[in-house]
């Protein structure tokens, strides 16, 4: 029943994306209404509303906690190089717009940033808006743009930041990764001067980040958990983050509301509600269905998914999703991301599809990037290249070493240099990025044009040419994808990260937590949200509270914090609300936990006790023979050879100390080869909750890839090592062009067998003229 | 000039590009006395120019010539004024009061005051106050200019902390180019934490002159860090606001050994902030430290080149020098630092001063037999500047120095300009004593009677000046007022000879009572017989038996002789008789 629930909803999600305008005018929606009527007769609401309001044309600064933040994750607020910018955005009520507000920025800016000659340039929904010099290196400034309704529109806005700065003292290339300007995500936004409050989903879109940045969801649960909680509020917290559509999303299970900005979710059917009795009170004041409403505390929203059963929360969110919800996912999650490109093969993609724009470039370092979502199911191989068509133009007067660069995934795989020191027009010129280079989901491409001239070697004060355009890029400078070749191969992070594959697409999957205390079940409430948000829609995930039962063929996700057996219904009360995890940062109760979980010294797996065992051995090494060590000397070559030629980090680890790390993440086979399993263990709860946390920030998150994954202990920071072998989890595409490029992908993977299949046809022809010649090829004339 | 056709496409790209790009960037008299010979001179005596000393050896000779008229001005004359204040300048002031002190003008860092000092207030001698205020340097000086802000250094002490020595001299240079005066910060290699300091609260104390703060706050940090000091723009003004209030101050209450201590640190061959070295001056005159008084002076008035004071102050230096040294000094001096035609022209003011000196010791002179008139210079110079000025005291010193030459009718008519601009009683007993001088009675009699209220000042004066009018052998009606003024100062004066005139005037005219009145307070307060005959006569014509027969009995065993006499003589004859009214205003004897 759940299932066809989960169904349901995962269909009409999509369906409703789809066509939510439409559905939204001919559903009717009891929640909207209904809040609508709470938000003009609640007295909390209506007199906290009236007391807070300020006077029309009161100054533009408005008290922090009454700014709209904006809802990119915490790597879009940075402007880096000499030209630099970003795209924004935050959503407004229409009860706001008449009144407008002020656009807050907080920032800070490298030292080396000449504040003489450096500005940032601000268009708020393409009308710029103003400009700010560009100083303020020794903490954060605040500039405030007060903004009318002519500039503002209902729903998102957008906000275009372009930084350009130059260097104090220093012009060579390798200066301009000095240069960086930070916008604070906690103290920038939109100051509206009327208050919103918390009634409608579009209202949570306003909601603000916690003092860890992050955007927290509590779902409330007081009493016993059991798995059937956690499997009908999961379908919403998955949702009301595709809503939402921010990458720093941080559930939390609790038995209590949160505080400080934030969202409190509470779902409950009328058997689980009898076993929130405390909760009672709370559910009792909401509407049937989806509601929303102020939270406890300012800043804070309370979201109710209320019904009789499981199927009628999925029915009520499903409802809610082509209704009030859906103009949020149309400007959202499917409203095209700017600077990413959702590719399909055999298909011409431009610049401008990624939000850039045509622009003469005056500097030095020209830095333009962009992340090219891959196929999930893609195989990147040497048997093809993306076809990059390069419509530029430079100025004259460049130094021969001029070039261009492309990086992906921080990895150079091209260089183009300008060696025409007149100045040059490129119409179309083709730069070829060998497929090989990408990975299934997200991949970082930057194209890096590096237009030194000579009078940059003196660097004299007060010379300033940072007017004279260099570089002129064109918006239409196109990348042409090619047929790709496609099949499922795992372990492969990269697609997990980037497209939560092999969960998305509505396939039933399991998530089995061993030890459902609250810092594991938001660990796991966590990585889920984030998994839906990559693959774009909920997941059809079903939670236990157990060990992953090996013959299963479903996939499933496993998340393992100790090996003890799990104990379904463990009251949250015993431990108190899981506290605010922020990386790299433990609180007392933390440590307290850490040493309550410490694994004992033994190694606990199997894998560890390889490991183990492999350092016992060691010694042994001074006494192996030649040959022994001719063999691994060709295997380690060999092995490097190919990492090499996968554009992988030679100085990598080759495996992952359990011990190192805080949380690890690894794609398996189940022990029957029918499924999929994805395990992220830690020591403990508080590691995996710490771990997991640390793994889904951003910039942590989209460069998963490999087969394995860990955070390491000592400095938070990621580690991801190569899949020692895949295996094909599916076939998705049989035609036979698709087979053909898998084959040539295999061969260039497997070189070796196609070195020896050359030298076996060789011989074999060899030996065919060996036997033709003797007979058929000899004649003796006497 | 051609273009590559590569150049021309790039062109034509940016051009485009630009067209399709939106815009982002939108958007302040009586004579001195004569000042006792100092056993110091002002300006050393000539000496060999080839064996300079050591205290002037850098003068310029005697024989170097004056620039011509057309010649730029010297350096002092006007650039100082309009000089640039920078962080080092002295504070803006105005001329003060040579024994008023300045009061200093504050200035802080973040709102100079502009504040004038204290008007300056005139003092004793010949000197007056000055024709126009002077100012020092700063008070035309512009704003002080900007400085390098934090967000400006941020980047020199990130590069100093990373030891990246070659940035730091770039930078250095990019922020001199942009501040002219930018100076490397002291404090630029210290640690962080010395560095998280800041100078506010300093500024604060150093805004309420609460030095004794700021000398436990700057203790406090340096315990926190001992490398930390303010910065050299605070510590330079803390250091010359502080010995400016406390010399102010002991000025003020006249401690003058607290003035000259305060000031140990002040080399009058280089300070520039004038008020500072008057206050100076006052002190060591004060004191008698003739020595260090000439230190100052030769401070103030005898640099060099650049470091030469504006002329405003060394006029005024030399104004008040008048009043320390005898002319001769001042004038050598003055022959030394008018070098230029604008100095000249400046110190005619000085010079002036000198003239109004000299005649007044002239003026004062004791000496009874025939003076030697003064040089003709220096008497042209007061006319012109008494002409020209009509300051009353230049008048009044011409008119009694040509008294002193017999010169009566030149010097009456000094007076009469004098007493037509002040109306004093010096300028009438000049005026009365130029007239009476020429025995021009009549007048210098009108004189007196038309200043009665001015010579009421000086009874004596007015008495001898008003009783020939009383005394001549014709009887004639006096204006009240005189007889008034006459009475009332023979009153003040206690005058015995001139209460006996005013008696027998009264007795001529009949007005016994009155005559009686006066004989009586003559004899009282000197007895003679005539006095005694007076008052007999006036009992007498009153029929006034027993008053007479009491005189007789009390004083006829003095004056035997003189009563026969009276019974004797004969009533008095003359018809017309006197202001009634102006005798019995006379108050009688109790």
């Amino acid at each position: 029943m759940v299932r066809l629930g989960r169904y349901l909803l995962t269909s009409s999600l999509t369906l409703g994306l789809l066509t939510g305008a439409a559905f939204a005018q001919t559903l009717v929606d009891p929640a909207p209404s209904q809040t609508q009527t709470g938000r003009s007769t609640a007295p909390a609401g209506g007199s906290l509303l009236g007391n807070d309001t300020p006077a029309p044309g009161a100054p533009a600064a408005v008290a922090t906690q009454a700014l709209i933040p904006f809802e990119q994750a915490l790597d879009q607020f940075n402007l880096d190089g000499e030209d630099g910018s970003t795209h924004l955005t935050f959503s407004l009520a229409a009860s706001q717009l008449a009144d407008g507000g002020a656009l807050v920025l907080a920032y800070q800016n490298a030292v080396s940033v000449i504040p003489d000659a450096s500005q940032l340039d601000i268009e708020v929904n393409g009308r710029a808006v103003g400009s700010v010099q560009i100083a303020s290196p020794n903490g954060l400034k605040t500039e405030s743009i007060r903004l009318n309704a002519d500039f503002l529109r209902e729903g998102r806005n957008d906000v275009t930041l372009r930084a350009r700065q130059y260097h104090r003292v220093d012009c060579s290339l390798e200066a301009t990764y000095e240069l960086w300007t930070r916008i604070d995500p906690l103290t920038s936004g939109f100051a509206p001067v009327k208050r919103q409050g918390f009634t409608t989903p579009s209202d949570l879109l306003a909601v603000g980040r916690n003092s860890a940045g992050l955007t927290d969801l509590t779902l409330v649960i007081d009493g016993a958990v059991s798995p059937q909680m956690v499997n009908d509020a999961a379908p919403l917290m998955e949702t009301l983050t595709l809503f939402l559509n921010r990458q720093d999303i941080s559930v939390s299970v609790s038995n209590t509301p949160g505080s400080g900005p934030g969202i409190d979710v509470f779902v409950g059917t009328t058997q689980t509600r009898a076993q929130n009795a405390a909760l009672n009170a709370t559910f009792d004041a909401a509407a049937p269905g989806l509601s929303v409403r102020d939270g406890t505390t300012e800043g804070r929203a309370s979201v109710f998914l209320k019904g009789n059963t499981s199927a009628e929360l999925s029915r009520s969110l499903a409802s809610a999703v082509q209704g009030p919800m859906s103009k949020g996912f149309q400007s959202g999650i499917f409203a095209p991301r700017s600077g990413s490109l959702q590719v399909e093969p055999s298909t011409t993609y431009t610049l401008a599809d990624t939000g850039f724009t045509s622009r003469s470039f005056a500097g030095r370092l020209s830095r333009t990037s962009f992340d090219l979502v891959m196929p999930s199911d893609f195989y990147p191989a040497d048997y093809g290249a993306i076809d990059l068509q390069l419509r530029a133009a430079t100025s004259p007067g460049l130094k021969r070493t001029s070039q261009l660069l492309v990086r992906v995934n921080d990895l150079v795989i091209r260089s183009f240099p300008f060696r025409n020191t007149d100045g040059q027009e490129f119409k179309g010129k083709l730069i070829e990025l060998p497929l090989r280079s990408f990975r299934p989901g997200v991949n970082r491409v930057e194209l890096v044009a590096e237009v030194p001239m000579d009078s940059d070697d003196v660097c004299a004060p007060g010379r300033n040419d940072s007017g004279r355009p260099r570089l002129a890029m064109l918006d239409t400078t196109s990348l042409y994808v090619p047929p790709l070749a496609r099949i499922g191969r795992l372990p492969d992070l990269s697609a997990f990260a980037g497209l939560g594959y092999p969960y998305s697409g509505g396939k039933a999957f399991d998530v089995f937590v061993d030890r459902p205390e609250p810092r594991s079940l938001s660990a796991t409430m966590t990585l889920m949200a984030r998994l839906a948000l990559s693959a774009r829609q909920p997941l059809n995930a079903t939670v236990a509270f157990a060990q992953p039962n090996p013959s299963s063929a479903r996939n499933a996700l496993v998340m393992k914090s100790t090996n003890s057996a799990s104990v379904a219904g463990l009251p949250l009360t015993s431990v108190g609300r899981g506290p605010s995890v922020e990386a790299g940062v433990s609180d007392e109760g933390a440590t307290g936990a850490i040493a309550q979980d410490l694994p004992s010294p033994a190694p606990r797996d199997t894998g560890a006790l390889l490991d183990a065992f492999r350092k016992s051995t060691a010694q042994l090494d001074e006494e192996r023979s030649f040959k022994a060590e001719l063999r691994d000397w060709f295997n380690n070559a060999t092995r490097r050879f190919a990492r090499w030629l996968n554009y992988e980090n030679l100085d990598q680890p080759l495996a992952i100390d359990p011990q190192d790390s805080v949380v690890s993440v690894s794609q398996t086979q189940s022990p029957d080869g029918e499924a999929t399993w994805t395990v992220v263990e830690a020591r403990s709860p508080q590691d995996l909750l710490t771990g997991t946390n640390r793994l889904l920030q951003p910039f942590i998150w989209d460069r998963l890839q490999g087969g394995s994954a860990a955070i390491e202990t000592a400095n938070l920071s990621l580690v991801s090592l190569p899949a020692t072998s895949r295996y094909i989890a599916e076939i998705t595409d049989q035609t036979p062009g698709n087979i053909r490029r898998l084959a040539a992908a295999w061969f260039s993977d497997n070189f070796q067998f196609y070195v020896v299949m050359v030298v076996v046809l060789m011989g074999v022809f060899a030996l065919w003229l060996g036997w033709l010649v003797p007979r058929k090829g000899v004649r003796t004339d006497k | 000039m051609t273009y590559s056709s590569s150049s021309v496409r790039y062109l034509a790209v940016v051009a485009t590009v630009m067209l399709s790009t939106s815009a982002l960037a939108q958007n302040n008299t009586a004579a001195p006395a004569t000042p006792a010979a100092p056993s110091f001179r002002l300006v050393d005596p000539p000496v060999d120019p080839g064996q300079p000393t050591a205290a002037q050896p850098q003068q310029q000779p005697p024989s170097q010539p004056t620039p011509p008229a057309s010649a730029p001005a010297a350096p002092t004359s006007v650039a100082p004024l309009q000089a640039p204040a920078t962080a080092t300048s002295p504070q803006p002031v105005q001329t003060p009061a040579p024994s008023s002190p300045v009061t200093p003008a504050v200035t802080n860092p973040t709102a100079p005051s502009t504040a004038p000092a204290a008007a300056p207030t005139p003092t004793g001698g010949l000197l007056e106050e000055p024709a126009a205020p002077v100012e020092t340097p700063e008070a035309t000086a512009p704003a002080l200019p900007t400085g390098p802000t934090e967000v400006d250094l941020a980047a020199l002490y990130y590069y100093a902390e990373q030891k990246q020595e070659d940035r730091v001299a770039a930078e250095a240079a990019r922020l001199r180019l942009k501040y002219p005066d930018f100076v490397m910060p002291s404090d630029l290699y210290l640690p962080r934490e010395a560095r998280a300091f800041n100078d506010t609260i300093l500024w604060k104390m150093y805004e309420t002159n609460d030095f004794a703060g700021i000398d436990a706050e700057i203790a406090r940090r340096r315990a926190i860090a001992p490398q930390w000091n303010p910065s050299a723009d605070f510590s330079m003004k803390y250091i010359q606001k502080k010995q400016r209030v406390l010399m102010t101050e002991a000025t003020r209450v006249q401690n003058w050994p607290a003035v000259i201590d305060a000031a140990k640190d002040i080399d009058p061959k280089t300070e520039t902030q004038a008020d500072l070295l008057w206050m100076m001056i006052d002190a060591y005159a004060n004191m008698g430290d003739k020595t260090g008084l000439s230190a100052v002076y030769r401070g103030i008035l005898f640099r060099d080149g650049d470091k030469r004071l504006p002329d405003a102050i060394l006029v005024t230096t030399l104004q008040k020098a008048t009043r320390d040294f005898p002319p001769a000094d001042v004038r050598a001096a003055i022959a030394k630092i008018a070098t230029t035609p604008a100095m000249t022209f400046a110190l005619q003011s000085v010079t002036t001063d000198m003239a109004r000196g000299d005649i007044s010791n002239f003026n004062a002179s004791t000496d009874t037999t025939p003076q030697t008139p003064l040089p003709d210079d220096d008497i042209q110079r007061l006319k012109a500047a008494a002409t020209a000025q009509g300051k009353p005291a230049d008048l009044a010193l011409l008119g009694w120095y040509y008294y002193k030459l017999n010169q009566p009718a030149v010097s009456a008519e000094w007076f009469r300009k004098a007493l037509a601009v002040n109306d004093s009683v010096d300028n009438a007993k000049g005026l009365y004593l130029s007239l009476a001088g020429q025995n021009l009675n009549d007048e210098a009699y009108q004189v007196a009677a038309s200043h009665l209220k001015a010579l009421s000042d000086d009874p004596i004066f007015l008495l001898n000046a008003l009783s020939p009018q009383f005394s001549k052998p014709q009887i004639e009606a006096i204006d009240p007022a005189i007889i008034a003024a006459y009475s009332k100062s023979i009153m003040d004066a206690k005058s015995a000879d001139h209460a006996e005139i005013l008696g027998w005037y009264a007795y001529n005219s009949k007005q016994f009572q009155a005559s009686q009145a006066w004989f009586d307070k003559a004899f009282a307060w000197k007895q003679s017989a005539d006095r005694l005959k007076g008052l007999a006569l006036s009992f007498m014509r009153q029929n006034n038996k027993s008053g007479l027969a009491d005189l007789r009995d009390q004083y006829g065993s003095l004056y035997p002789d003189m009563w026969t006499e009276i019974k004797a003589g004969p009533p008095p004859s003359r018809r017309r008789p006197a202001a009634q009214p102006a005798i019995t205003t006379v108050p009688l004897p109790g």
